[in-house]
C-alpha cells in the first residue's frame, strides 16, 4: 500500500527528476542550436501549449525557456504534502513540455519510427485541427470526456472491453506506454482520426494535457497565462480522467499530479491510499468506466446499439481505404443508390420494422460493389415535411459512427463502404436499419413516434422507390431556394458551444449556417421542436438597424443576453464591423488580405501557409474564444456560397485565395454561385497554395487574371 | 553470521577452504574476514555517508527522521549520487587506463622501441581502421597501426568538446547516438570525463541529482569507449580470439611443473610471459620440473584463455585458494581485483607474489616493474623467480584439488560471425530469423565479479541454468564467465544437458556448420571484463540489422555478484545503451528513493535500459526471462498471455486476485 505521504514523496521525487532532466536537455539544446532557435509544435497556434496556458511569458525561442524552468524549479519543496506534490506536478508539466519541444526542433514528426517496425506507431503531439474537428462533438456532449491511459493493464482483454465501452459512450481516448501495444494486440485501431491517440511513452503523455489546455484556450476564450481561468475551466471541462494501470513510479506520479494541478483526477488499479475525488482506487476493471463517469459527473448521450461492431463518434473520422474495402455502394462504382427519409401517415409506419430486401454482404464477394437503397419512413405528431432533410442529413453521421462503415455524399449520390474487418466482425447492411431506428429515436424522439427502415440491394426494389426519392429532393430544393433571410421573421440562436465557449453565440439565419457547419436554420428549427429550452432559441428579428450589414434590434438583444452582456451589437453580413464571434470549432477562417483588397479562406484541414503569413492554427488562435476580431471571422464552409456571404463587404467576389483541396471539394457549389453572380470563370481566378502563398505574388496573380476583387472599393 | 552458509559452489575451492580450516597459523580467508566484518555499516551500504569533506563524515537518517541534510545541506540524493559518480569515475579510470597502456604498448612497437610484440592480426587492424573511418589503401601495416593508435590516443587527449569519442560513436546505433547526444552524455575525452566527474562531485559543486547522474552516464560512455579501445588494440597486438578447447579450474595446476598463476587484467605482460616460457623451459627442467605451466586467474586469466587457450585456474573470489594449493610457484599480478591478502598468503607458502605494475604494489611482493621496452627481459626475470621458488616447494603443503572441466572458449565477434556465415551469407539476419522463429528467445549477458556476500559462483550457476532451460543463449565475460567455465557450462555436454530444445537445435546446427558432430556450447565465453565491448558491438550490429535499437532487443544482462567499481560503470553504460541489467548485490544507492527510482524506472523512460535489483537468483532469473518475453512482445514477435510489466513482474505477481502478491524486493533494501 502506497500511503498518501509516499505518493506525495514520489511525485516530488519525480518533479525533481523531471526538472533536472529538462534542465540537462535544454542546456544541451541551447549549446547546440543557440538561444535564438525557434521552438514550437507543428499545427498549433498556442506555441508550447502548457506554457501558453499557464504563463503570460511568450515562448518562441529556446532562450525563453531557462528562466521559465527556473520558475518551477524554485518552487519545489521536499516536505511530502499535497500542496508540494501539486507544485512538483506543475514543474513536471513544464519540464515534459520542454523535453518534448526539444524533440520537435527541426523535426515535425519525431515519433515516426519510435515503435519497432510493424507495431503501432506513436503520434506524439496532436495538432489543433484535430482539436477543432472534435470541438462540436465535445461541446454537445457527444464526447462526454477524455480518458488518458497510463501504464499497462493486468489483462488486455479486460482493457479492450473498457476501451470498447468508452468508445461506445463516445469518449476521446489517449493511450501511452505498453497500453498502446495491448490495444494493438486486441485489434483496436488507434490514430488521431479515430479519437484514440497513441501518444507514446514517457514525456509524450504531456500531449494529452496539452490537448485539454488548448481546448480551454480555443473554445473557452481563456487568455494566455490566466492561471485561475484555466484551472477553473479545466476543472469543469473537458472532463479528463487519468487511468493509471500497473505499477506507479515517480515520473508517473508526478505526471498525475501535473494533471491534478490542471483540475483532473486519476483512477488507479494499484494499492494507494486514496485522495477522495482526486486519486481514486478502482481495482475492478468492470467498474473502471462507471467510476470515471461518476468521478467527473459525465453526461453520456449515446445509448448502446446492438450491432456486432463498436459504435460511437470515434469512428466518424475513420476512412475505409480501397484495399480494406469488402464491399462498396455508389461512388465510382456507379451503382444505383439513394437514401431517403419520408414522412408518412401513422398507419403507414410500423415502429421498429426493419426490412432487408436483396442480398446482404455475406452473400457478396470480397471486393464487389452493389446497389443500395435506404428508405426511412417516419411518423410523428410534431413532424413537419421541412424536417425530412434535417433527419436525412444525419444518416451520414449515424452510419459513420459504426466501426468499419464509411459514408459520404447524400441523396442519390451517396457512397458507402464496409471494411473487410467490419464484415468479418459481422457488420451487415441490415444493421443500418438498427442504427437508424435507434439513433433517430434517440436524437429526434420528441418529433418522431414511429420509424421503419427498409434497406435494399435488390435492383427492382430500388427502382420502385427511386422516383419518389427524386421527387422529394426536387421539392426540397425548391423550398430551400425560397428560404431567404428576408422572407423569415425568425432567426435562431445556437449556444450549443456555451459549455465550452461561455461567451459565444451563433446567430443562424436561413442564409448563414452555424460556423461549425453542423447546424443550419432548419436544423435549429427542428432542434427547438425537440428540445424547447435547448441551445437553439428563436429570435424575432425585430426592427432593422442596418440593412446592408445585417443588424436587427431583436438580434442585438439576443446577442446581449447570450454573451452575458459582453457584446451588444452584431452584424450578420460584414466581417469588418462588429462581426459574429467564434467559439473555436469553425470549419473555415475568412481573413482580410489588405494588399489585394480581398479575403483569404482557409479550412481547418489545411496545414500549410496562407498569404496572411499565418497558418490555420495560428489564425484560429486569434479568432476563437468568443471575441470579435474585425477582419477575421470563423464560418461554416457552405456560408461561402451563400448570397449573404460578407455581402456588406462585397461578397463572393472578395475571395482571392483558398486551399486547392477545399476548392476541389466545393467545386460544384462554387461554380454554381459564380454562375449566379455572372462570372462563370471566377473560380479559376481564385488563387491557391500551388500558385502562391506570398501576398505580393498573390497581388500579381490577381492582376494577371483580372480578379474582380481588384475593382471593388477598399474594405477598410 | 550465526548460521553456517555455503561458502562456494566450487568443490575445488571448498576442498581447499576445508583444508585451511584444519590448519593452524594460516591467515584469514576472505570468508573469515567477511564474517568478522558483520554487521557492515548500514549508512555505507545505503550510500548516505558522505566523507567528501572534513566537516563530515555526515550521514542521512534513512528512517526519515533528522538529520535529513548533511552539514553543507546535501540531501540524500546528492550524497548518494556523488558517491555513485565517484565509483563510476574510478571504474572508468581503471578500464581506460588499461586501454591506454595497450595503446602505449602498440605505440612502442610502432616506434621500434620493443621487440617483444608484433601485429598479430592485420585483419583486425584493417577492420578497426575501417570502423573508425581510416582509409587502408596504400598503407603498410605499421603506418596503418600508427594512424589507428593515434586516433585511439586522441580519445584520451581531445580538447574540442563538440567532437564525440571515436570509439563510442562507432559502437552504438545511430538512434542511440541521437539519444545520447540529446541527453548531453557524449564525451569528447576519456580522461577529461574522469576529471570532470571528480570535479563535479567535489564539495560545493553539483548537488542536483539528475545532472549528477547524467554526468555519471557520460563518464560511463567514456568507459565504454575505453573498453572498446582495450579490446580492439589487444586483438591487433595479440590476435583475435578463436574457438579453442582447453580446461578450467584448479585441477589445471600441475604438480610436476613450474606453475605460474597470472592474475589481474592487462594482457600486455602475460602475453610476453607466455611467449617466453619455451625459452625458459630448459632452466625449468634444470630445476627439476618437467616444464612450465601457466594458468590464469581473474581477467588476465580470461585474456589468456580466449587468445591462447591457456587454462583458467579460478576467478576473483578464490584467488587466495590458488596459493593455498601450495603448488603455485609464482603469482604474477598486473592490476585490478588483486586482493591485498595475497601477500599474507604467499608468506605462508613458498609462492612468490610478483607485482609488475607500479600502479599495483602489494605488501609482501617482489616488484619487477614491467616495461614494454624491456618486456622480454622482464618476463625472463619473472619466470626465473618462479623457477627459484619451485626449489623451495614443500611437498606436504601441496594439495591440488582434482577438479577441472573441458571447455570450449574463444567466442570473439569475428569467431561468431565466421560460425554464422556457414549458415547464411547474412549472419546477423540469421540471428534475427532465429530470434523471430523462437528457436532462441533472446540473449543473456552474464558478466561481473564475485561478491563474498553471497555463495561464491552459485548465483551465476542458478541464473545460467534457468536461461538455458528457457532457450536463452548466454554470452559471458569476466569473472561470471570464469564461474561458468569452471561449472561445466561451456561444453557440448552442457548444451545436451541444460539447453532447451530450440537452443539445442540452434547450437547443433551451428556445430554441424563448422564440421562438428556435437553442438556448440550454450555459453559463449567472450573474454575479460573489458571485452564487454565485444558484446556491445555484436548487439549494435544485430539491432541495426533488425532496424531497432538495443533498447528493443530481447536481451538482458546480469551481474549477480557485482563487486567492483568497474562493474558499476559497465552497468551504467549498459543501461544508457538500452539494456535491462540485473545486479544481485545492492550498489550503495538505496538510501535515496529518488536515485533508486531513476535506476529502476526513469532510466528506462530515458534510455530504455534499467536496473533490476534482486538478491535471489531464482527470482532474478524469472524476472529477466520475463523481461525478454516482454521485449519480444513489444517487438511484435510473441503474444503476452502473462501480462508482463517492463520490470519483469507479471499481473499475477502484482494483483491479489490472480495470486499471492510478491513484494518488489528491490524497494526498501534487503
Amino acid at each position: 500500500m502506497i500511503s498518501q505521504k509516499e505518493l506525495f514523496g514520489m511525485a516530488i521525487s519525480g518533479g525533481i527528476s523531471a526538472v533536472g532532466y529538462a534542465d540537462v536537455l535544454l542546456n544541451k539544446a541551447i549549446r547546440t542550436h543557440g538561444p535564438d532557435k525557434e521552438v514550437g509544435y507543428p499545427d498549433t497556434g498556442y506555441e508550447l501549449p502548457c506554457f501558453y496556458g499557464w504563463t503570460t511569458t511568450e515562448v518562441k525561442k529556446l532562450g525563453d525557456l531557462p528562466a521559465l524552468l527556473g520558475q518551477v524549479r524554485e518552487k519545489i519543496c521536499h516536505e511530502p504534502t499535497y500542496e508540494n506534490a501539486l507544485k512538483a506536478g506543475e514543474a513536471t508539466m513544464w519540464s515534459a513540455e520542454i523535453v518534448e519541444a526539444i524533440r520537435y526542433i527541426d523535426n515535425d514528426n519525431p515519433y515516426e519510427d519510435d515503435a519497432p517496425p510493424g507495431t503501432q506507431e506513436h503520434c506524439g503531439f496532436v495538432g489543433d485541427p484535430i482539436l477543432r474537428t472534435l470541438g462540436i462533438a465535445f461541446v454537445d456532449d457527444t464526447i462526454p470526456g477524455a480518458i488518458v491511459f497510463i501504464g499497462k493493464a493486468k489483462d488486455s482483454k479486460a482493457l479492450a472491453k473498457i476501451v470498447r465501452d468508452l468508445q461506445n459512450k463516445g469518449m476521446l481516448l489517449m493511450a501511452t506506454f505498453d497500453i498502446i501495444r495491448q490495444l494493438e494486440d486486441e485489434g483496436i485501431n488507434q490514430g488521431t482520426d479515430i479519437m484514440l491517440f497513441p501518444l507514446g511513452e514517457f514525456t509524450q503523455a504531456i500531449h494529452g494535457l496539452s490537448f485539454a489546455i488548448r481546448a480551454a484556450l480555443a473554445f473557452g476564450g481563456i487568455q494566455r497565462g490566466d492561471r485561475e481561468g484555466i484551472y477553473n475551466y479545466l476543472s469543469k471541462r473537458p472532463k479528463v480522467v487519468i487511468i493509471q494501470l500497473g505499477p506507479i513510479d515517480q515520473i508517473k506520479a508526478a505526471a498525475e499530479f501535473a494533471v491534478l494541478f490542471n483540475g483532473s483526477p486519476t483512477i488507479t488499479d494499484q494499492d494507494v491510499e486514496e485522495i477522495p475525488g482526486k486519486y481514486v482506487v478502482q481495482k475492478d476493471y468492470e467498474q473502471i468506466v462507471s467510476t470515471a463517469i461518476e468521478l467527473r459527473d459525465m453526461q453520456i448521450k449515446l445509448s448502446e446499439i446492438d450491432i456486432p461492431v463498436a459504435y460511437g463518434p470515434a469512428f466518424e473520422g475513420e476512412t475505409v481505404r480501397r484495399p480494406d474495402t469488402y464491399v462498396e455502394a455508389g461512388g465510382p462504382s456507379k451503382n444505383k443508390v439513394f437514401e431517403h427519409v419520408k414522412m408518412r401517415s401513422a398507419d403507414e409506419v410500423e415502429d421498429g420494422k426493419i426490412t432487408f430486401i436483396g442480398k446482404d454482404v455475406d452473400e457478396m464477394e470480397d471486393g464487389s460493389s452493389t446497389n443500395l437503397g435506404i428508405l426511412v419512413e417516419i411518423y410523428g405528431k410534431k413532424m413537419q415535411e421541412d424536417y425530412e432533410s434535417v433527419l436525412e442529413r444525419r444518416i451520414h453521421q449515424f452510419i459513420n459512427f459504426a466501426e468499419g462503415a464509411w459514408h459520404t455524399g447524400q441523396r442519390n449520390l451517396i457512397w458507402i463502404r464496409l471494411s473487410k474487418k467490419g464484415v468479418e466482425n459481422g457488420l451487415r447492411f441490415k444493421h443500418f436499419g438498427d442504427i437508424l431506428h435507434a439513433k433517430l429515436h434517440e436524437d429526434f424522439g420528441a418529433l418522431l413516434n414511429r420509424i421503419q427502415v427498409t434497406i435494399m440491394t435488390d435492383q427492382a426494389e430500388i427502382e420502385k422507390h427511386f422516383p419518389e426519392a427524386m421527387k422529394s429532393y426536387g421539392v426540397r430544393d425548391e423550398r430551400v431556394a425560397g428560404l431567404l433571410d428576408e422572407k423569415v421573421d425568425t432567426f435562431y440562436t445556437c449556444t450549443l458551444c456555451q459549455s465550452f465557449a461561455p461567451n459565444h453565440v451563433c446567430i443562424i439565419s436561413p442564409e448563414r449556417l452555424g460556423l461549425c457547419g453542423a447546424i443550419n436554420w432548419l436544423d435549429a428549427k427542428a432542434s427547438k421542436e425537440i428540445t424547447p429550452t435547448g441551445p437553439n432559441q428563436p429570435i424575432v428579428k425585430g426592427e432593422v438597424i442596418e440593412v446592408e450589414k445585417g443588424q436587427w434590434t431583436g438580434v442585438n438583444d439576443a446577442v446581449k443576453e447570450h454573451t452575458h452582456g459582453k457584446l451588444d451589437v452584431f452584424n450578420l453580413y460584414t466581417m469588418m464591423e462588429e462581426p459574429m464571434t467564434s467559439c473555436g470549432c469553425f470549419e473555415c477562417i475568412v481573413g482580410l488580405e489588405p494588399m489585394t483588397n480581398g479575403v483569404v479562406i482557409v479550412n481547418r484541414e489545411h496545414s500549410g501557409m496562407t498569404p496572411l503569413g499565418m497558418k490555420f492554427s495560428t489564425l484560429a488562435g486569434t479568432v476563437g474564444g468568443g471575441g470579435q476580431t474585425p477582419g477575421f471571422i470563423g464560418v461554416g464552409r457552405y456560408y461561402l456560397v451563400s448570397k449573404k456571404f460578407i455581402s456588406a463587404d462585397g461578397g463572393f467576389h472578395r475571395i482571392v485565395w483558398m486551399p486547392k483541396q477545399l476548392k476541389e471539394e466545393m467545386k460544384d457549389r462554387l461554380n454554381a454561385r459564380a454562375e449566379e453572380v455572372g462570372t462563370p470563370d471566377f473560380v479559376d481566378k481564385i488563387a491557391d497554395e500551388t500558385i502562391t502563398t506570398d501576398p505580393a505574388e498573390l497581388a500579381e496573380y490577381l492582376t494577371k487574371v483580372d480578379h474582380p476583387a481588384l475593382k471593388l472599393p477598399p474594405m477598410m | 553470521m550465526a548460521e553456517e552458509k555455503k561458502r562456494s559452489a566450487d568443490p575445488a575451492v571448498l576442498q581447499l577452504l576445508e583444508k585451511c580450516d584444519s590448519c593452524e597459523g594460516l591467515p584469514s580467508t576472505m570468508w573469515d574476514r567477511h564474517d568478522a566484518m558483520q554487521p557492515q555499516c548500514r549508512f555505507g551500504e545505503l550510500g548516505i555517508c558522505c566523507t567528501l569533506c572534513f566537516q563530515g563524515p555526515c550521514r542521512i537518517n534513512p528512517t526519515g527522521k533528522e538529520p535529513q541534510r548533511g552539514i553543507c545541506g546535501a540531501a540524500d540524493y546528492t550524497i548518494v549520487s556523488r558517491n555513485l559518480l565517484r565509483r563510476i569515475a574510478a571504474g572508468t579510470a581503471a578500464h581506460s587506463d588499461h586501454g591506454r597502456h595497450i595503446a602505449h604498448t602498440l605505440h612502442a612497437l610502432i616506434e621500434g622501441k620493443t621487440d617483444a610484440y608484433s601485429i598479430k592480426s592485420e585483419e583486425k587492424l584493417k577492420s578497426v581502421a575501417k570502423k573508425v573511418g581510416i582509409s587502408t589503401e596504400g598503407k603498410d601495416t605499421m603506418q596503418l597501426a600508427k594512424e589507428v593508435v593515434d586516433l585511439a590516443l586522441e580519445d584520451f587527449s581531445r580538447q574540442d568538446e563538440n567532437v564525440p569519442l571515436t570509439w563510442l560513436r562507432t559502437i552504438v546505433t545511430p538512434e542511440r547516438m541521437e539519444i545520447l547526444t540529446r541527453c548531453d552524455v557524449v564525451p569528447y575525452n576519456i580522461d577529461a570525463m574522469v576529471t570532470e566527474t571528480m570535479h563535479r562531485t567535489h564539495i560545493g559543486v553539483d548537488a542536483d541529482p539528475v545532472p549528477l547522474i547524467f554526468n555519471g552516464v557520460k563518464c560511463a560512455m567514456a568507459d565504454l569507449a575505453g573498453e572498446a579501445i582495450s579490446t580492439d588494440l589487444s586483438d591487433i597486438l595479440f590476435g583475435v580470439p578463436k574457438m579453442t578447447v582447453t580446461e578450467a579450474n584448479l585441477g589445471v595446476l600441475k604438480e610436476d611443473q613450474i606453475n605460474l598463476a597470472m592474475h589481474g587484467h592487462n594482457p600486455v605482460l602475460s602475453e610476453v610471459i607466455a611467449d617466453m616460457t619455451e625459452e625458459m623451459e630448459e632452466e625449468a627442467k634444470a630445476a627439476g620440473a618437467t616444464g612450465i605451466n601457466i594458468v590464469g586467474v581473474c581477467c588476465t586469466g580470461n585474456e589468456l584463455l580466449s587468445r591462447r587457450g591457456i587454462p583458467l585456474a579460478t576467478n576473483f573470489a578464490s584467488q587466495e585458494a590458488v596459493i593455498m594449493t601450495g603448488a603455485v610457484d609464482a603469482m604474477i599480478v598486473d592490476y585490478q581485483c588483486v586482493m591485498p591478502s595475497l601477500g599474507m598468503w604467499a608468506q605462508c607458502f613458498h609462492t612468490k607474489l610478483i607485482s609488475t605494475s607500479n600502479l599495483c604494489r602489494q605488501q609482501g611482493d617482489v616488484h619487477i616493474e614491467f616495461n614494454p621496452t624491456t618486456a622480454k627481459q622482464d618476463a625472463k626475470r619473472i619466470i626465473r623467480l618462479a623457477i627459484e621458488a619451485y626449489k623451495n616447494r614443500k611437498p606436504a603443503d601441496i594439495e591440488i584439488p582434482q577438479y577441472k572441466e573441458t571447455i570450449v572458449v574463444g567466442f570473439s565477434v569475428e569467431q561468431i560471425e565466421e560460425i554464422l556465415k556457414k549458415q547464411s551469407d547474412d549472419p546477423y539476419q540469421y540471428i534475427v530469423d532465429t530470434l523471430k522463429d523462437g528457436k532462441i528467445k533472446g540473449f543473456a549477458v552474464m558478466a561481473g565479479c564475485n561478491n563474498i556476500k553471497v555463495c561464491h559462483d552459485e548465483s551465476h550457476i542458478i541464473l545460467a541454468d534457468e536461461f538455458l532451460k528457457n532457450d536463452i543463449m548466454i554470452l559471458a565475460t569476466g569473472c561470471a564467465a570464469g564461474a561458468l567455465v569452471r561449472s561445466g557450462f561451456t561444453s557440448s555436454k552442457a548444451t545436451q544437458e541444460k539447453a532447451g530444445e530450440g537452443l539445442k537445435e540452434f547450437l547443433t546446427t551451428l556445430g554441424k556448420g563448422i564440421g562438428h558432430d556435437d553442438p556448440l556450447p550454450p555459453v559463449w565465453h567472450m573474454g575479460s571484463c573489458v571485452d564487454n565491448s565485444r558484446i556491445q558491438s555484436f548487439m549494435t550490429t544485430l539491432a541495426n540489422k533488425m532496424g531497432v535499437d538495443i533498447k528493443d532487443l530481447p536481451i538482458v544482462a546480469s551481474a549477480p555478484e557485482d563487486m567492483s567499481e568497474k562493474a558499476t560503470v559497465i552497468g551504467t553504460w549498459l543501461i544508457a545503451t538500452g539494456w535491462p541489467v540485473h545486479v544481485g548485490i545492492f550498489p550503495f544507492i538505496h538510501g535515496s528513493p529518488l536515485v533508486v527510482q531513476i535506476a529502476e524506472h526513469t532510466a528506462r523512460d530515458v534510455y530504455g535500459g534499467f536496473f533490476l535489483f534482486e538478491t535471489d537468483p531464482h527470482e532474478a532469473s524469472r524476472r529477466l526471462i520475463n523481461i525478454i518475453k516482454h521485449r519480444r512482445w513489444k517487438l511484435g514477435i510473441d503474444a503476452d498471455p502473462e501480462h508482463i510489466y517492463p520490470n519483469g513482474l507479471t499481473a499475477a505477481d502484482l494483483f491479489e486476485e490472480a495470486g499471492p502478491p510478491k513484494a518488489d524486493t528491490a524497494n526498501g533494501g534487503k
